[in-house]
């Protein structure tokens, strides 16, 4: 038995969730777009259920890819239940989604969530009165004491019921609807989508859009318009009919001083730095002890064996690839994303993006496009993979190159790593100082020159809340889960072709072609040219190919001072590594990666050169 | 009393004094008005008893002070309608100047001057102070603390999402918050609502009392 969960951002539905299902949950993502759909199955009285946790949307006739996978969802045949999650705080705004969820006809049950909330602001709601109203059991729940949640799954077995409230729409729409209906057939609700455009049969689209046309003449307004103009007013009706007492909401005091214009700005940067911060402190601790155990554990047994050489140079491919790739993901990408889920669930996030709008439309974009930016200090991967957040492909475009050059926390490794111990603190801050400056004159030039269309930003700002700390792992685990899926295949294939490569002999051979080039243009020996190459694996391996290929661990006997900065300025601008790459393809087109990764490498390659000419 | 094929002669007459700097006669008006030449005749008499022209030797039409106040205003009407039709809701140029042919006779000054207000305003920020016109109030005009209705949506993408949100014509919003550079929080239905500034300067508020 299939059944989803529905409902607008920020309800409280994934908490629910994660309640019903337990840690037994499959990510799955939805053919052809990157939108995630988290299902997890469960057993009652020997009924097996797959229970969908659905994208929180706040319509069902849009055209964002979310309201369209739900759309295709609800539809879906195989889908025997909903369960509509609902916030008891605001119970307006949320009937309007649930209105529509009512027009598909499926077998529901609604479940008032957050109802503490509501009890401390002196909400009453009726939920006799709800119920009958809309047909169907309306279940109060607390989830974040997990009060409820367990009537939830026997009332959508035994207790579901097709909703059978209908909205009235203004005359001129129900008079279209009967002619669709009568003509071509069809339900109440495809009429609606047809009159919103939104059907691509060209028989209906061609009645519905002259139809369309004379209501729009009449209201001066658009269908869409009209049909939310009533579906709004009809959730009112129902709200003032179901809640007894309503206070109004006054903005807090915390909320005053996270948006105001001096302050905000201002904890904004705070809490970035203080993040970025304890991430590399907790992170370098982290791995150290990680990497050390893993090299003293399984590196060392394994090439105490004794193999062949090929088996031997594979089989250390591979421990390379896992070790560097638990060294990173763990301790700094793990630790980064329960800052930031601890960010988002508290709702600081949209608050961010809130201040941040005025300094990203310069960079082309808007207040939102700063999560994936923020997302890419922890790595690249999953921020590309958030760009879908962004609405528009022009943006998307603009960001996947900005995100591409955000130092993440493998380029911060080499950062501190080399510069920070051998050339010293200053030098360091400089490269994320020339790093940020080119991130934003290529920000600048690309918000002119990319075309496509601009929208602004319509952000709904989450109300503030103290994070349960259940969920913000489990929020963290899923998105370390995305960068261990699609990252760690890579990683391993990368290594093995790196070490076959090493086999045969094609690095020295490399180092010496390439020795001339990068001795004249960025004054490097051949060797660190080579462990540039190996930073397109995985950026702060660079680093420690660098280290073994000069044969030793105190760099600054082997190369200048300059030699070392111009190596991390390089490393650190050039190319993305591949699994970025690999997500870029996927989330852009192969086009625009390879414009990526042909505009970072020259630019790594030119600033370089530019170091070594003017400075050393 | 002025009827619509009295102000049609009004119009007819004023914009060949005008535009084409010719004596209007009732033969020129029938003609541009497709009419038959007695019936303009006849309506011309009806309009020099409302003191609106004097019919002179040979047809001749000569308008009075109030004539020519009310064939101007006509004129403007006709423009506005034919403007808002066809610029704002996209009617063909001919359909459009048809259809205002009709609509300019009933539409009330202060409708055909909020018309040209709204025409008026362009759709991008910062040029809208050029004109010295009577401005219409948008989002992004108001102080933090204010009471609005919302009047009109005129965003083209993504508008929907407003509608989602409840930011549609007849809701009353209030602004929570505005930054630097214009953007500005609204609460509608106890909900905070964050937009940039494009989107706050193209929806249209009326404060509330």
């Amino acid at each position: 038995m299939k059944i989803g969960l529905i409902g607008n951002p920020n309800v409280g539905k994934s908490l629910i969730f994660h309640q019903l299902t337990g840690i037994g949950v499959e990510v799955s993502n939805y053919p052809g777009t990157t939108v995630d759909l988290f299902s997890g199955t469960l057993c009652y009285r020997k009924e097996r259920i797959d229970l969908v946790d659905l994208p929180g949307i706040y319509s069902l006739e849009g055209k964002s890819p979310e309201e369209e996978i739900v759309r295709n969802f609800i539809t879906g045949e195989e889908v025997e239940g909903l369960v509509a999650v609902l916030d008891a705080t605001h119970l307006e705004r949320n009937l309007y989604l649930l209105l529509q969820v009512a027009e598909y006809k499926k077998p529901l049950v609604v479940v008032l969530n957050m109802m503490d909330e509501a009890e401390k602001r002196g909400i009453e709601i009726d939920r006799e009165k709800l119920s009958s109203i809309i047909g169907t059991e309306v279940i109060p729940v607390t989830a974040t004491q997990g009060k409820n949640v367990g009537e939830i799954i026997p009332a959508i077995l035994f207790r579901s019921r097709t909703p059978d409230i209908t909205i009235p729409y203004d005359l001129h729409i129900e008079a279209a609807i009967r002619t669709l209906v009568s003509v071509h057939g069809i339900s109440r609700v495809v009429a609606l989508q047809a009159l919103q455009g939104m059907v691509d049969d060209p028989g209906i689209a061609e009645s519905a859009g002259t139809l369309a046309r004379e209501i729009e003449e009449v209201h001066r307004m658009s269908v869409q318009q009209i049909i939310a103009g009533n579906r709004h007013r009809c959730a009112r009706v129902i709200a003032e009919k179901v809640i007894r007492k309503r206070e109004e909401v006054t903005a807090g005091s915390l909320d005053t001083l996270l948006t105001s214009r001096v302050w905000g700005p201002v904890i904004l940067c705070a809490v970035l730095a203080a993040i970025l911060l304890s991430v590399f402190s907790i992170g370098s601790y982290l791995e150290e002890f990680l990497v050390g155990s893993f090299e003293s554990l399984i590196v060392q047994p394994f090439l105490s064996l004794g193999l062949e050489p090929l088996p031997e140079q594979i089989g250390l491919a591979i421990l390379l690839a896992l070790q560097a790739g638990l060294g990173i993901a763990f301790p700094f990408i793990f630790t980064f994303y329960i800052f930031i889920s601890i960010l988002e669930d508290s709702g600081y996030l949209t608050r961010a993006a809130f201040l941040a709008d005025s300094t990203m439309h310069r960079l082309g974009m808007h207040g939102q496009g700063i999560i994936p930016l923020i997302l890419g200090f922890g790595c690249n991967v999953p921020a590309i993979m958030g760009l879908r957040l962004l609405r528009t492909r022009r943006e998307r475009v603009i960001a996947s190159f900005l995100v591409s050059m955000i130092p993440c926390s493998a380029r911060t490794v080499i950062i501190a790593g080399i510069v920070a111990v051998f050339v010293g603190f200053g030098a360091a801050l400089s490269i994320y100082v020339i790093t940020f400056g080119l991130i934003i004159l290529t920000g600048i030039v690309l918000s002119r020159i990319t075309p496509g269309e601009r929208y602004g930003m319509i952000l709904e700002l989450s109300p503030l809340r103290v994070p349960e700390p259940g969920n913000v792992l489990a929020k963290s685990w899923y998105r370390i889960r995305e960068f261990l899926v699609i990252a760690m295949p890579l990683l391993v294939a990368a290594s093995i072709v790196l070490g076959l490569l090493q086999y045969i002999g094609f690095f020295s051979l490399f180092a010496e072609l390439v020795a001339p080039f990068s001795e004249t243009i960025l004054g490097l020996p051949g060797y660190a040219a080579s462990a540039l190459l190996f930073g397109i694996l995985r950026k702060e391996m660079a680093l420690e190919t660098l280290v073994i290929l000069s044969g030793t661990a105190d760099l600054a006997s082997v190369l200048t001072a300059g030699q070392i900065y111009v190596f991390a300025v390089v490393s650190v601008l050039f190319i993305p590594c591949i699994s970025t790459i690999a997500v870029l393809v996927k989330v852009v087109g192969a086009r625009i990666t390879f414009l990526v990764s042909l505009y970072t490498l020259i630019l790594g390659i030119c600033i370089g050169a530019l170091i070594n000419i003017l400075v050393v | 009393m002025k009827t619509s094929a009295g102000e049609d002669i009004l119009e007819a007459a004023c914009l060949l004094l005008e535009k084409e700097k010719s004596i209007p006669t009732v033969r020129k008006v029938a003609g541009r008005l497709s009419e038959d030449e007695d019936r303009v005749r006849k309506e011309a008499l009806e309009l020099e008893k409302g003191g609106f022209l004097r019919l002179e030797e040979g047809d001749i039409i000569e308008l009075s002070e109030k004539g020519r106040e009310a064939g101007l205003r006509t004129i403007q009407k006709h423009t506005v309608l034919e403007r808002f039709l066809s610029e704002i809701l996209g009617m063909e140029r001919a359909a459009a100047s048809e259809e205002a042919c009709i609509l300019e006779h009933d539409i009330s000054d202060e409708t055909a001057d909020r018309l040209e207000g709204f025409i008026a305003v362009p759709r991008g920020r910062g040029r809208r102070l050029q004109r010295g016109r009577r401005r219409l109030l948008t989002l992004a005009d108001v102080p933090e603390g204010t009471d609005l209705r919302v009047v009109t949506v005129r965003c083209r993408g993504g508008y929907e999402r407003l509608a989602d949100l409840g930011i549609l014509p007849g809701e009353t919003i209030r602004v929570v918050h505005i930054l630097n550079h214009k953007a500005v929080v609204v609460r509608v239905k106890g909900c905070d609502v964050a937009l940039s500034p494009e989107i706050a300067s193209s929806i249209l508020v009326e404060r509330l009392q």
